[in-house]
């Protein structure tokens, strides 16, 4: 088994970029250094007023892709104002940006990634005032969760499809009952929104209640939102983050989107699950089913992943190359462990190009029992 | 979900209760589902029934049973889609491109695979049986070369269509590698099928027959099994080998199956229109003119009337002046004696009469089932003239009113009733049991073998349990030995793909037992009767008479234009094709375009479809009138829509005629046919599937207009702050 290379600066990297300037942003960024980048598709949010027509004939969300990458901390930020400058993110409408610092990485040999810095010191990080939130659910529920995120004033809740399971893996044939696909519910938001937020998008996605699905928020270090959502109606001339914008300026800050709301009580009656540690795995798709099932069999409790085509600008592309990120969420005592166990069941089975990465996931919530 | 919730035991231990329960709810949920898709059909069709046309529902114990079969198969069949056939199909697809079969590089490999799969899902799954159907009231004299091609041609006809579909698969996976957009094919497709059609329309009248036919092959070969398999094989393949800027996503290749088909069977019309091998053609290979022998092969185009005038004016000769002056001059027999050697047809102004009087009237029985003798009534010895038509012959000898005489000066064709056909109450035509269509043998006796008009059928009435084995079990080995015997390529889930498979053939055994059940009937009774909202009727299966629901017969088929509308929408929601569609839609473009988008766009778009349809074969209008312009409209809309809603629009075409709107419309359009002397109920699917091109197009496009532009709009963001 060789060595896998470790580095503890590394930052994930995400953009959400309509469908049009994903592949100027996604190129541009490459030649700044990025490299593996996972290109995975995305709907953005429409806020329907309902009525008949809208009912018959449901507009459709705008189509996005979300692109992650993990970059170097020295090279950060070169990234993102090329990937802001060239996809004109600072615009409405024009796309997000954000980073997450990670604990740490682990890259194998033949993984893709520009990361030679391998120097285990550890820097504090500056947190910044950002909070991504990620809600996995079952499907057909993701507009009601984007919808509660959106009237609390998250700016473009972006959807992504992908698979999850858990239990539904250890029930014999009768899993057929139960579908893997899932949507995940991504948005980033202000710190000082985020309780609201993640309280209500838990309370539209009913999270607590038995096999609803699972929810948790990441800190992000920087980022910069400008996500195109729609609010679909004849009645409004500006969409929703317009006239957010528009408030924004109006009021100098944005404190307005928590004042407005603090009246309403918001606490769930719930206990959150709090420093957990999200483990994530970039595999290629094709062995994605037996690192599912060593994550699975090493002890973690469930499992979601996303699929997504690996972006490299190197090589004359013919074909896609698929990637799987499969996560999953465990207490921080027992992120080695688990690591570990999926480590050697990797390489035993000889796939040699992966990589792991970690964040930190202050709170999460999901169905507790009892 | 602590971490030190997590156990060692890696399977849960169920008790059976719970077992049964989660089976039990999952089972409802499933009902349910299908039960919102088909609710609104069958109670519009019994409310129409019953409220406005105001008849009682005939037979509706088996219908109800049907109905409730039919969504019990539905449910099964949905689930068989999403575990089985459609994981498969994508699996296949995403592997074929990357690894060798039996070490043919991946482009030939996939390209040979393609063409198989269309060609063997057409085989597996043949509509042909729809096409006979709205065919079998096709009389041969009428239109020759199409009662050919149902006939003894229906074989060839498979191939054709089976053919067409291969290539249209074929070319579809090329597309996919190389990026192609879908637009240049639909140009040139559409404009290649109207210059054909319209050749067809006004070269010939045989070849005109035609076109409804094939149009409609277009639209029906793509079945409820073969669209989403190609559906989610396309998509496999593209997740793979469509990069960067390419926005091909998997569709597109109903299109060109829907396409192709046509262009197959108009120029297998073609052919055997240019080899002159078709029913009464000089060249026809059909075994009964070949048995014919000399007789048979030197049949020309030619109807009945016409040959025996042919003969009796070659035994002229024999007949003396008299006789002939009642009709013509000597100088004018020769001229159109002449005329009738050089054209085999008599002039026009000419026709046949009959001189009665000295003949008399022999009935020959016909060998065959004791139980049900028929009869062979010929007349004998009776003089058949020429005559201008108009001429009028003196009392006596001219017996017009009997009804053998108006058979015989009625141009009667090859297949004769030798007498007027029976007719019901309301003076229609019955074909009656024992209705012979017969032919010459070698020595010139008559061969009676085909009997009530039945066509050559090789797979026309498939049980429901064989018809759904045909269809599915064969595709899905094909694609499971290929996965894993070709590729070697284990999918994932192996037992949920057989648990699929096999939920797949038990729903579309159910669902066909539930069609023949309940929906056929339901669909047929109203079909006959929604003809009563114009003329007056016997109702279906029942004894008594209707009057027309309105004085005017303009109004009451406005109605019936009206009722088809609203049956082509709610027959359409109902289809598991345009379901599976829809939902493939929403998974590919990750739920921003939801299914209730586009399925309510193809509804609507088929309901105006069928209304049109229905339009032509109340009012007769000709085919060519309704086809050509909406698709010239179509090239405008499709060059101006976006390649995705390109995509999807011209898909939903292929889908939206399957096996639940095939009866019910049919049914309907051949009724209305029936009684407004249309000679086949062709034309009206097609017109179903250009519809909802044309809905989804023009939806495409209002969202389209809707969307604000992301750069633009900073400004104005700006100016309202």
């Amino acid at each position: 088994m060789s060595e896998l290379t470790i580095s503890k600066n590394v930052s994930l990297l995400t953009l959400i970029l309509p469908k049009e300037t994903v592949e100027q942003v996604s190129t541009a960024i490459s030649k700044e250094g990025a490299k593996g980048i996972v290109q995975i598709s995305a709907r953005g949010s429409v806020l329907n007023e309902g009525g008949f027509l809208q009912k018959m004939f449901p507009p459709p969300a705008p189509e996005q892709q979300l692109l992650q990458a993990l970059v170097p901390d020295s090279k950060i930020e070169e990234i993102t104002d090329r990937a802001i400058e060239v996809g004109n993110l600072d615009k409405v409408g024009g796309g997000a940006v954000f980073t997450i610092s990670c604990n740490d990485a682990h890259f194998s040999e033949n993984f893709p990634v520009n990361i030679v810095d391998t120097n285990n010191s550890t820097e504090n990080k500056a947190a910044g005032n950002l909070e991504a939130i990620c809600c996995i659910c079952e499907i057909g529920v993701a507009d009601d969760i984007a919808k509660a995120a959106l009237l609390n004033g998250a700016p473009g809740p972006t959807v992504t499809f992908g698979e999850g399971g858990g239990v539904r893996d250890k029930i014999p044939i009768l899993r057929i009952t139960k579908g893997p696909e899932k949507e995940f519910v991504w948005c980033v938001v202000d710190k000082s929104d985020s309780d609201a937020i993640f309280a209500d998008m838990a309370r539209a996605g009913k999270i607590t209640e038995p096999g609803r699905g699972f929810m948790y928020s990441i800190p992000v270090s920087s980022g910069l939102i400008n996500v195109s959502s729609t609010v679909s109606s004849s009645a409004h001339g500006a969409n929703m983050e317009q006239i957010i914008a528009a408030l924004d300026d109006l009021k100098g800050d944005k404190d307005w989107r928590t004042s407005i709301e603090t009246s309403k009580g918001k606490s769930l009656k719930t206990t959150y699950l709090e420093n957990l540690v999200g483990i994530y795995c970039i595999v290629p798709r094709d062995n994605y089913s037996e690192v599912y099932d060593a994550v699975l069999d090493s002890g973690a409790p469930g499992v979601s992943t996303n699929f997504g085509v690996m972006i490299d600008s190197e090589s004359d592309q013919q074909q896609n190359e698929e990637w799987a990120l499969v996560y999953t969420s465990v207490g921080p005592n027992s992120v080695n462990e688990l690591r570990t166990a999926v480590e050697n069941k990797i390489s035993s089975l000889g796939i040699d190009r992966f990589a792991f990465y970690t964040l930190p996931i202050p709170r999460a919530l999901t169905y507790l029992g009892g | 979900m602590a971490p030190e919730q997590s156990s060692d035991q890696s399977k849960l231990q169920l008790s059976l209760q719970q077992k049964v329960s989660i089976l039990l709810s999952f089972a409802k949920d499933k009902v349910i589902e299908q039960i919102q898709c088909v609710w609104f059909i069958i109670m519009y069709l019994i409310v129409f029934q019953i409220l406005v046309l105001g008849l009682p529902v005939v037979y509706s114990l088996m219908i109800a049973v049907g109905i409730l079969i039919v969504i019990v198969g539905l449910a099964f069949f949905m689930e068989g889609l999403r575990l089985g056939l459609m994981p498969l199909g994508e699996t296949l697809g995403s592997t074929l491109p990357r690894k060798k079969i039996a070490g043919i590089p991946c482009l030939p490999a996939s390209l040979a695979f393609g063409f198989i799969l269309g060609a063997f899902a057409t085989f597996a799954e043949p509509a042909i049986g729809v096409l006979r159907a709205a065919g079998s009231g096709v009389d041969p004299t009428a239109a020759p070369l199409l009662w050919t091609i149902l006939n003894t041609g229906a074989g060839m006809l498979v191939n054709c269509v089976g053919v067409g579909v291969g290539v249209a698969v074929l070319l579809g996976v090329l597309r996919f590698y190389k990026g192609w957009s879908l637009k240049p094919f639909i140009y040139v497709g559409v404009i290649v099928l109207s210059m054909i059609t319209l050749y067809m329309q006004f070269s010939d009248d045989r070849l005109r027959h035609v076109l409804g036919l094939a149009w409609d092959c277009g639209a029906v070969t793509t079945g409820p099994v073969t669209v989403p398999l190609v559906l989610a094989l396309g998509i496999g393949v593209c997740r793979i080998v469509s990069t960067g800027g390419s926005s091909n996503t998997g569709f597109g290749v109903v299109t060109l199956a829907s396409l192709f088909p046509i262009l197959a069977v108009m120029l297998y019309a073609l052919f055997l229109f240019n080899n002159e091998n078709y029913y009464y053609a000089t060249n026809s290979t059909a075994s009964w003119h070949k048995d014919a022998g000399q007789y048979g092969k030197n049949y020309k185009f030619q109807k009945y009337g016409d040959l025996v005038a042919e003969k009796r004016l070659q035994s002229a000769q024999g007949v003396d002046e008299a006789e002939l002056s009642w009709s013509m001059s000597s100088a004018e027999s020769k001229s159109v004696n002449e005329y009738l050697k050089k054209n085999s047809k008599l002039p026009e102004g000419y026709t046949l009469k009959t001189k009665i009087s000295e003949g008399m009237i022999v009935s020959n029985p016909i060998v065959g089932d004791p139980e049900n003798i028929r009869e062979n009534v010929e007349v004998q010895g009776a003089k058949t003239y020429v005559v201008r038509e108009g001429f009028k012959a003196p009392d006596g000898v001219w017996n017009e009113d009997a009804d053998i005489a108006t058979a015989f000066t009625n141009n009667f064709d090859f297949f004769p009733n030798t007498f007027k056909p029976e007719e019901d109450k309301n003076g229609n035509g019955v074909l009656d049991d024992g209705e012979d269509f017969y032919s010459f043998n070698e020595d010139g006796s008559i061969n009676y073998d085909k009997v009530n008009g039945e066509l050559d059928s090789p797979d026309q009435d498939r049980g429901a349990l064989e018809g759904a084995v045909w269809a599915i079990v064969p595709l899905c080995s094909i694609l499971l030995l290929v996965l894993i015997g070709g590729l070697r390529q284990k999918p994932k889930y192996l037992d949920e793909l057989f648990i699929g498979i096999a939920c797949a053939v038990i729903g579309m055994c159910l669902f066909n037992l539930g069609i023949a059940l309940g929906l056929t009937p339901l669909g047929e009774q109203l079909g006959g009767n929604v003809v009563s909202s114009f003329t007056s009727i016997q109702p279906w299966e029942s004894e008594g008479f209707v009057e027309p629901l309105f004085k005017s017969s303009t109004a009451g088929k406005c109605l019936a234009i009206l009722f088809g509308f609203i049956l082509g929408y709610g027959a359409t929601l109902a289809e598991p094709a345009l379901n599976a569609l829809g939902s493939t839609v929403e998974k590919i473009t990750v739920g921003a375009f939801k299914k209730n988008l586009l399925m309510q766009a193809v509804a609507t778009g088929v309901a105006l479809g069928i209304a049109t349809g229905v339009a032509k074969i109340a009012f007769n209008l000709e085919l060519w009138y309704l086809l050509i312009p909406p698709y010239a409209f179509l090239l405008i809309l499709t060059f101006f829509s976006s390649e995705d809603f390109v995509n999807f629009g011209w898909d939903s075409a292929g889908v939206t005629t399957g096996p639940i709107t095939v009866p019910l419309v049919l049914a309907m359009g051949l009724g209305i046919g029936a009684k407004t002397g249309a000679i086949d109920g062709f034309g009206v699917l097609s017109l179903a599937s250009v519809g909802p091109i044309i809905t989804v197009l023009t939806v495409g496009l209002l969202v389209k207009k809707k969307k604000p532009a992301p750069s633009d709009n900073i400004d104005k963001a700006m100016e309202a702050a």
